[in-house]
């Protein structure tokens, strides 16, 4: 009686063992595979540290605010005027000198100033317009003649600005350009500071969190998006026209095993790319304040089932577009059409919330919900949030890759 | 005799590469998926970059939460003091003018100041900016009306720094105040200023400088990426190798995939045009015939560099990691999706050793009068690039089986 309840015992055993050595040699084979290639591991972590650096780069906010901006600007000429026999006010070199003494923080100019001539080398009258066309300006300040006397005796006088209504830094010189004309008109009323005013607070001054640490969630989720989908759509595409699936179907392997080895294969891949990408952060964007506590701060351990949810998601994707396509050069284009707005549309680097038809989208992206999870757990931390966006996150992978799996052949290939 | 013999060994070339080109397309046509998402792609850029920047006003508004303080009660009925009213309907509130010119819906926080700090109610749901008018703001702005002693009325604006738009918004609600300030305060409006757009840019869109840019950067993915991938998985199933023991040439072969690459390359352009006009109406008016040798010469740029990348890659996923490595930063700091304008200035350094920099240069430039003269220099930079790359790609290749 008793052996013949530890044979079946036995045989579920066994069959268990045998199943996690059959995703061990996957795992390995994917391992050996992979120390073989040195490019393939360059790559593999080398992509990771480029998408840091480069985000890191365009996004940070030190790099933000050390952009100088190019203001051209033409004066009419000013003659000024004595405001007392001992006082002469000239208003445009004023406006001017403002201009060129703003600084940022790190003591750079903020403004480069270029004056647009009134007449080229034939003695031709400059179009001011024209001009900033002709060399690819975004914004002008138009000073008019004697606009000293002007604001003496003939106000309100109008300081005209030809801007490209589609650039954005254009957009932003507008706005400086805007309150150094209100205080110009404070300062003329007598007025030294303005009586209605405004302080601003950043709700996580205290955690000590600005955008660039919000940026490296999002890098993390976008860095296994990638490798998830189209990693996983290369390799099945690859491994289909050497016929390496249809080996592995005369083998004992089964398609579970072959596809818990790949998602296996590829969170490991994504821990390497979590380290890789916090180093970067911590060592050339000095994020945390340069403190190397941060690093252990936000290694969380709802890291764990976070990456493996977005594991899921994304192997599901790449098992369900490489069952679609065969072709390599169409599971790129299937590639990009997934993890592409994806990547633009989760919040990773900018909010969409504002345009109700992209926010709408982006709320069905399993992407948007990953990103949330990971800030909420690593950076901001709110536990409450981390755990709903990591059950939505959970719910996307099971479904995605339930589907992958049910949709993975290996025998027709 | 010599002469028809090569006029004779052209017309072979030419056969040839068409029998390559004919190949390519009818595997390509055979795989129906692969039709549907090559030309999925661009269209999805399009709409995807066309909403995100170029989003008409009238569809977006940022939500600008309010908890207003300063108030009194009576009966039921809750009523603002002033200037606190002036404010919130300079802020757009009940006044959709205002609110459509500056792009904010304002809505009233329902927060318990008992219950929780402000910044923590935020951080619970997810709050990305909130103005607090404090109670007694309206009496300070009075006073400092009589007293020019009087401390600065201020309000306080608490916002989410994860969110890029906080910053617009500040500035925003700023100018409203520093209206206010002039008008409260009797200031008199000594300097204003006149915006005007510049001449021909006046009936151009967001969208028009976006449609070359993402026709570059849909051709400069797609088309490294899809090349790579082909040369690679060719050569581990040997294809190349037979094609070496044929009459084929490794020119005729390299060329053979560029004009493949190109023929999907203008309709890719055509198909993002296209879309950009049915979708946000891109001015077709901007489309000039220089346009088309410039996708020429930059897809064969692209495809030379896939070229390059597969001979020295051997493995196409490690190949496809390394041409990621290229076009993930090319895309991003070419200007063709994020302005150079706002980038510092050694990452405008950087771009420009990337070709689509040149190549988007040359397509943005060609679109006005103005600014045409401009594309000479980065149109001949395309040309050398695409030939460069052409020549450098198809010497380089290597059919043998190693």
């Amino acid at each position: 009686m008793s052996k013949d309840k530890t044979i079946p015992n036995k045989i579920k055993d066994s069959k268990f063992y045998l199943a996690l050595k059959r995703i061990g040699a996957y795992i390995t084979a994917s391992f050996i595979d992979f120390k073989r290639s040195p490019l393939t591991i360059f790559f593999t972590v080398a992509y990771p540290v480029i998408l840091i650096l480069l985000f890191g780069a365009i996004f940070s906010e030190s790099n933000i605010s050390s952009a100088t901006y190019t203001l051209y600007y033409q004066s009419g000429g000013d003659e000024g005027f004595y405001t007392s026999p001992t006082e002469f006010l000239n208003m445009t070199d004023n406006l001017i000198n403002i201009l060129d003494s703003l600084k940022r923080n790190d003591s750079t100019p903020l403004f480069n100033l270029i004056h647009i001539p009134h007449q080229d080398e034939s003695s031709n009258i400059i179009d001011p317009g024209t001009y900033l066309e002709e060399v690819e300006g975004n914004i002008a300040l138009i000073i008019p003649k004697n606009f000293t006397q002007q604001v003496i005796f003939n106000p309100p006088v109008n300081l005209t600005i030809i801007l490209d209504e589609n650039s954005g830094s254009a957009g932003i010189v507008l706005e400086i350009v805007n309150s150094i004309v209100y205080s110009l008109n404070y300062q003329t009323a007598g007025y030294n500071e303005t009586k209605i005013g405004m302080d601003t607070t950043n709700i996580y001054l205290e955690e000590g969190i600005d955008y660039f640490d919000f940026l490296i969630p999002g890098i993390i989720g976008i860095a296994i998006m990638n490798n998830g989908i189209i990693g996983t759509i290369n390799r099945y595409t690859y491994f289909d026209k050497k016929g390496f699936f249809r080996k592995l179907s005369s083998s004992p392997m089964k398609k579970n095993q072959v596809v818990i080895g790949e998602a296996t294969w590829v969170l490991l891949q994504g821990f390497i790319s979590i380290i890789v990408i916090l180093l970067i952060g911590y060592l050339v964007f000095k994020v945390g304040k340069g403190d190397y506590m941060w690093i252990i701060n936000v290694l969380d351990w709802k890291i764990i089932p976070i990456t493996i949810a977005t594991v899921l998601t994304f192997t599901g994707f790449g098992m369900i577009a490489a069952r679609i396509v065969k072709n390599p050069s169409a599971a790129t284009a299937v590639g990009n059409f997934l993890a592409f707005p994806m990547m633009f549309l989760s919040g990773a680097f900018f909010e969409v919330a504002h345009i109700p038809a992209l926010n709408i989208i982006s709320k069905m992206l399993p992407l948007t919900y990953i990103i949330n999870a990971l800030r909420s757990s690593m950076i901001t931390p709110n536990i409450a949030l981390a755990w709903i966006n990591i059950g939505i996150s959970f719910a996307f992978g099971i479904v995605i890759f339930t589907i992958g799996i049910l949709v993975t052949k290996l025998s027709e290939r | 005799m010599k002469e028809k013999s090569f006029f004779k060994s052209i017309k072979l070339s030419f056969k040839r590469m068409y029998s390559i080109i004919s190949g390519t397309a009818l595997d390509w046509l055979r795989t129906g998926p692969a039709v549907f998402f090559t030309f999925i792609y661009p269209i999805i850029m399009i709409l995807l970059f066309g909403y995100i920047f170029g989003a008409a006003p009238s569809d977006s508004y940022y939500s600008l939460y309010y908890f207003n303080e300063d108030t009194y009660v009576i009966g039921d009925q809750e009523f603002s003091y002033n200037p606190t009213n002036l404010l919130l309907h300079n802020l757009g509130l009940d006044n959709e003018s205002i609110r459509d010119e500056l792009n904010l819906k304002l809505v009233n926080a329902e927060y318990n100041s008992s219950a929780l700090s402000i910044e923590n109610w935020m951080k619970s749901k997810e709050i990305p900016y909130m103005i607090v008018i404090p109670s007694g703001w309206s009496a300070a702005v009075n006073e400092s009306k009589l007293n020019a002693t009087a401390p600065v009325a201020n309000i306080h604006y608490y916002f989410d720094p994860s969110y890029t738009s906080s910053f617009e918004v500040q500035s925003i609600v700023q100018n409203v105040l520093a209206e206010m300030n002039l008008v409260e305060f009797g200031i008199p409006t000594l300097i204003q200023i006149d915006t005007i757009t510049t001449p021909e840019r006046e009936s151009l869109d967001y969208i028009d400088f976006y449609v070359p840019g993402i026709i570059m950067v849909t051709i400069s993915t797609s088309g490294m990426m899809g090349m790579v991938s082909i040369i690679t998985t060719e050569r581990q199933s040997g294809m190349i190798f037979k094609i070496s023991s044929t009459p084929i040439k490794k020119w005729e072969w390299a060329l053979a995939h560029e004009t493949w690459q190109a023929i999907i390359g203008i309709v890719v352009a055509f198909l993002t045009i296209i879309t950009g006009w049915i979708a946000f109406g891109f001015n077709l008016k901007t489309i000039h015939p220089l346009m088309i040798p410039i996708l020429i010469f930059g897809t064969m740029t692209f495809a030379g560099m896939a070229l390059i990348i597969a001979r020295f890659v051997k493995r196409p996923e490690a190949a496809m990691a390394a041409t990621m490595s290229i076009v993930f930063p090319q895309m991003f700091l070419s200007g063709a999706l994020f302005p150079a304008e706002m980038m510092p200035n050694y990452l405008n350094i950087i771009a420009k050793f990337f070709p689509l920099h040149y190549i988007a240069e040359s397509m943005r430039a060609t679109m006005l009068e103005s600014t045409f003269h401009n594309v000479w220099l980065p149109f001949g930079i395309t040309i050398a690039m695409g030939i460069g790359f052409f020549v450098i790609g198809s010497l380089i290749t290597v059919w043998r089986k190693e």
